[in-house]
């Protein structure tokens, strides 16, 4: 049965890779046509990716497929990229098989097709390239190839030689030398230490760099870290021997950070503190952090920096005595990051303090925002359900900053409950929920105003600023807005909502509005009017459209009728290409509306420099195309086709 | 055929002079902020000199870095000649005083007056300048994705770490205010548990062969090529445009993936807290009739690219309560439509917020804290860049274990994940 299974896959496979189309595709490779090479290209890449599927694999087709290969890369009349690209596919879906075709190529007199099949190689059989490599590099070599096989050593471990490798360490040429301490870190052997502290000495700085990471790339005892922390070039060399330093001989380390600290031009300082702070190494951090407040500013930065990034719970006095003491404003705000990252209701007073000195200062109110104060929040809450007027306007103060949990549920039990003599109470309260406000407090609120309360003005603005802060102006006018002004008393509090209807921009607002104008009994008309005026303009340039179809009804009074104007005409001024269609569409309403001709023409001509003022050039060719439908307009087609022409030039 | 391995080698080792192919202006005398007494790194109130490599299209933004007060640009570096001479231009009506313009970065990274580097070439070329400038002790801005392959951001992680640079990763997604939203909503579970995230990365046309064309004066198009495998120089190989040139190709990039792909994946790690982690599986477009290619995590989360109900945004997280969708330009849409503006609570998590991505570099340089976009973050994130392709070229879906960062049960995609380099460009920590 299984046999019968296998021999059904090797068929289906075999539908897959008919070896008829393996060789067009190879004949294809040497067409002239790029077209027909692109395609053989793909076909080969997608016959290579089955050739790694498991059934094809235990059919032994991939064999017979790279065979075919070989004798292509050979084949001299293809086109040196093609015969690249197949070694390219042994690069992927080739066999540790080939492996020895493979070395016969790597001193291939064409340089690219030796070097694609060191690549290649190297993919499917590493240990086989290293050895080779190995071998050779005694050998007087081009320095090219020489040192393309010194990259090629980077299987890990499991060399019976490396001497030929090390005596490149003394090199005379420098890229060889440079490459054979690369090399030497990378193998990742210990019997490359010796050499390399050898070589050491005579390297000039920049190799002493390479040679330090190889030698950390070895593994370092405490007589090699030690070394190369009192004598490296690199500063982050210096510090991972050093923190090697720190798990190996703490007591010399310590000897080691006192001198760091005494010496404020120090090698990699900074680098050093961080590496003692990340150590578990706890008398050298007490140390450290003791050292803290009297460090230079750079020091101090890092440290602090890392205690946050540590989450150094236990350095919050310290930090809080640092931003007591610091007169540097980064200093400041890094301690102030960090203790809103770690801090507790310790933090709590002094943070406040630097807040109310800086209240636009941002790192300030995010730190309250972000402590992990837990005894804060309890007061907080019980001062603002039970305390006095003075102390429920502080705790609301806070409450903004931290958002507790059920927040917005205690500010909206507190509106309710506030009285006619509580107005610096009651404008903490509508201040708060403008930040903290949700759905609930947008309902609230236009209710407050619905009863026209002694703080109706208040509760206006603040509605007004939330729902403009709160967005998705369609929703909130769906949901809350809408139903409000529908119901059946709407008429008593119509014009107190219509006053502050621009902060809902919305389709559905626009036209609620629009039947007020058109509405002759309607009371909100000149509520209406100042929001209009009041409203976004926003890229669909709607409220434009509806100021021209109350200009065109006539049912505008003549100072209105000015300001409609004015609006119109800002509305074509915005320069931006977002605004640029419907101002396109607007040019074309204004010329069609029967508006005084005069006025029209005025309209049109608003742009003094047309194609500058349209600068999206796609866009531009739109506006033209929506302008034609009017040029032939027989009072104002001479007017639009100059336009046109304009936008054209 | 162009010359091969021409014995002006493209080889350059630390140690080995070399002159600038453009020296334009006398070379400016300039300090390395850390010598100043500093303790070896850029002090809080220091000047960080810049050399910025690769002068594309991207970089286009990262020069205004040079205008920051703090900012000393000191190198410009490119394979193209003449857009040295545009940069210096630009350099010269900015007043950022004089420049030193290069073909070999290996100058601008060999500078011992360099404090940072700006890396915007292509992607085959990231890692390896970059580490060459960590290895010679200075920061670096690396363009994503971060590497081509998932060796290189292995390497990435290990130079960041031994030679303690700051890195950032530009996956500036991350310092856009909508995107920090969407995450923080995803990860304060005010959507529930996240079931399926559809991520927009778009489409590139297949690569074209082109015959070969003479290599332009002035364009040392080997290296150009660098570590990624040979082919004749053809113009369209080597354009930097959005919509096609060298993006289009394998050898230079991770196509979409690596493009959209970096910007997007990286917001979805953030968001789903995996940082640090990783997908379990990658399934390609047209396995086994799939009319998607997605990847899942260990907890079942499912990350569907270009899945046709976005709802035209680029990132759109579905969770069992709710969904957030957001886009560039701050477009960013919930339901419920409230969470949008939901402030955070005392007990929510917040996540790293920084308002400019090169800022926020520019900060870090300062205060040796990690950045928003470290190289442990673009490499995880470079990582889905990269399986996925792999899973897209070879047709058939991989399954792949974070912890070890192997591909599981297939040794030959396993290979894919390095890519053995060019003789002359080897790259080492």
């Amino acid at each position: 049965m299984k046999i019968h299974y296998l021999i059904f896959a090797v068929c289906l496979l075999s539908s897959w890779l008919k070896a008829s189309d393996i060789e067009i595709a190879l004949t294809q490779l040497a067409s002239s046509s790029h077209k027909e090479q692109l395609s053989a290209r793909n076909a080969l890449s997608s016959y290579c990716s089955k050739l790694t599927h498991a059934d094809a694999l235990e059919s032994n087709l991939q064999a017979q497929f790279e065979a075919k290969f070989w004798r292509e890369i050979n084949n001299h009349s293809l086109p040196l990229e093609s015969r690249l690209y197949l070694i390219r596919m042994l690069e992927w879906f080739g066999s540790s098989k080939s492996s020895n075709t493979l070395l016969g190529f790597i001193n291939h007199s064409e340089p690219y097709i030796a070097d694609a099949s060191r690549r290649a190689l190297k993919s499917i059989d590493p240990l086989s390239l290293q050895n080779y490599a190995l071998e050779q590099l005694s050998s007087n070599l081009d320095t090219e190839v020489k040192l393309a096989l010194i990259e090629s050593l980077d299987a890990a471990g499991g060399h019976q030689s490396l001497a030929n490798l090390f005596e490149l360490l003394d090199s005379k040429k420098t890229e060889v030398r440079v490459a054979a301490i690369i090399a030497c870190g990378r193998l990742a052997d210990r019997r490359a230490i010796e050499p390399l502290l050898k070589a050491y000495e005579t390297l000039a700085s920049n190799e002493r760099i390479l040679a330090e990471h190889a030698l950390i790339k070895l593994g370092l005892d405490a007589k090699t870290a030690h070394f190369i922390f009192e004598h490296a070039v690199a500063e982050s060399a210096k510090a991972t021997a050093y923190n090697v330093l720190l798990q190996l001989d703490p007591k010399l380390a310590a000897g080691c950070l006192d001198a760091i600290i005494n010496d404020p031009n120090y090698l990699g300082r900074t680098l050093l503190f961080a590496t003692v702070l990340r150590s578990n190494v706890d008398g050298l951090k007490v140390r450290l952090f003791k050292y803290l407040l009297d460090a230079d500013q750079a020091s101090q930065l890092t440290i602090v920096h890392l205690a946050g990034t540590l989450e150094l719970v236990e350095q919050e006095a310290l930090l809080l005595r640092l931003l007591q003491m610091s007169k540097h404003d980064a200093i400041k705000h890094a301690v102030v990051e960090v203790l809103g990252k770690i801090g507790t209701d310790a933090s709590y007073p002094a943070i406040y303090r630097e807040f109310l000195l800086n209240p636009k200062q941002m790192i300030y109110s995010e730190a309250i925002g972000e402590l992990n104060a837990v005894a804060l929040d309890e007061q907080v809450i019980s001062d603002a359900l039970k305390g006095t007027v003075g102390e429920k306007i502080a705790a609301i103060k806070v409450l903004k900053l931290r958002n507790v949990v059920g927040a917005t549920k205690i500010l909206n039990d507190m509106l309710q409950g506030v009285n006619s003599l509580e107005r610096s109470l009651a404008q903490e309260i509508l201040s708060a929920l403008e930040v903290l406000g949700n759905d609930r407090s947008i309902q609230l609120l236009l209710s407050s105003i619905c009863q026209k309360g002694p703080y109706l003005k208040l509760a206006q603005k603040s509605l007004y600023r939330l729902s403009s802060r709160y967005g998705v102006a369609q929703n909130q006018w769906n949901d809350f807005y809408y139903p409000m002004l529908s119901g059946e008393n709407s008429a008593t509090y119509q014009a107190e909502i219509v006053d502050i209807l621009s902060a809902v921009p919305c389709e559905g607002s626009l036209e609620y509005i629009s039947q007020i104008f058109f509405d002759p009994n309607s009371a909100s008309k000149k509520n209406a009017m100042r929001t209009m005026l009041r409203w976004p303009i926003v890229p669909n340039l709607q409220i434009s459209f509806l100021w021209l179809r109350l200009i065109d009804s006539g049912i505008l009074n003549a100072q209105d009728t000015t300001r409609a104007y004015a609006q119109l005409e800002k509305s074509l001024l915005k320069r931006h290409h977002k605004f640029t269609i419907a101002q396109g569409k607007l040019l074309v309403a204004i010329a069609q509306s029967s508006i005084p001709l005069a006025t029209r023409q005025e309209l049109l001509s608003v742009y003094k420099d047309p194609k500058n003022h349209f600068y999206h050039g796609h866009l531009r060719a739109q506006v033209v195309k929506l302008l034609q439908a009017v040029s032939a307009d027989e009072l104002l087609g001479t007017q639009v086709q100059a336009l046109i022409d304009a936008l054209k030039s | 055929m162009s010359e091969l391995f021409s014995k002006l080698s493209r080889r350059h080792f630390i140690g080995k002079g070399v002159a600038g192919i453009v020296a334009m202006g006398a070379a400016p005398s300039v300090v390395n902020a850390k010598v100043l007494g500093l303790n070896g790194r850029v002090g809080p109130n220091s000047q960080i000199n810049m050399g910025f490599i690769g002068l594309g299209g991207i970089m286009g933004g990262h020069f205004g870095l040079a205008s920051h007060r703090s900012v000393r640009a000191t190198h410009v570096c490119d394979v193209k000649e003449d857009r040295l001479h545009r940069y210096l231009k630009i350099a010269r009506t900015r007043k950022y005083g004089d420049i030193v313009a290069t073909s070999d970065y290996e100058e601008v990274v060999e500078d011992p007056s360099v404090d940072a580097v700006v890396v915007a070439t292509p992607d085959h070329w990231h890692a390896g300048i970059a580490i060459a400038a960590m290895r010679m002790g200075k920061d670096v801005y690396v363009e994503k994705p971060m590497t081509l392959t998932v060796e290189e951001g292995q390497m990435m992680v290990e130079a960041e770490f031994r030679y303690n640079s700051v890195v950032q990763v530009g996956s500036q997604q991350r310092s856009d205010s909508a995107f920090r939203r969407a995450a923080e909503i995803v990860r304060n579970g005010w959507i529930g548990e996240v079931v399926e995230v559809y991520a927009q990365l778009g489409s590139f046309k297949a690569p074209v062969l082109s015959p070969e064309e003479p290599v332009p004066a002035g364009f040392n198009y080997d290296k150009w090529l660098g570590p990624a495998p040979y082919e004749p120089y053809t113009s369209e190989r080597v354009l930097g445009n959005y919509g096609g040139g060298w993006r289009r190709f394998w050898d230079y990039g991770s196509r979409k993936n690596g493009d959209w792909g970096a910007h997007h994946y990286d917001i979805i790690q953030w968001a789903l807290n995996m940082d640090h982690s990783g997908p379990v599986s990658f399934v390609p477009k047209g396995y086994a009739g799939e009319p998607y290619a997605y990847y899942r995590y260990a907890n079942g989360v499912k990350v569907v690219r270009d899945h046709s109900d976005s709802k035209g945004f680029m990132i759109r997280f579905i969770g069992t309560e709710g969904e957030v969708c957001v886009s560039r330009g701050g477009k960013i849409k919930t339901t419920p439509a409230g969470l949008m503006s939901q402030p955070l609570r005392s007990v929510d998590q917040r996540l790293y917020r920084s308002r400019n991505h090169r800022a926020n570099w520019l900060d870090c340089i300062r205060s040796r804290k990690p950045t928003i976009c470290p190289a442990t973050v673009g490499h995880r994130t470079g990582t889905i860049c990269q399986l996925a392709g792999i899973a897209e070229r070879l047709g058939r879906p991989l399954n792949w274990d974070p912890s070890a960062e192997v591909i599981v049960g297939d040794e030959y995609a396993q290979r894919w994940l390095k890519r053995p380099r060019r003789a002359g460009y080897a790259v080492s920590v």
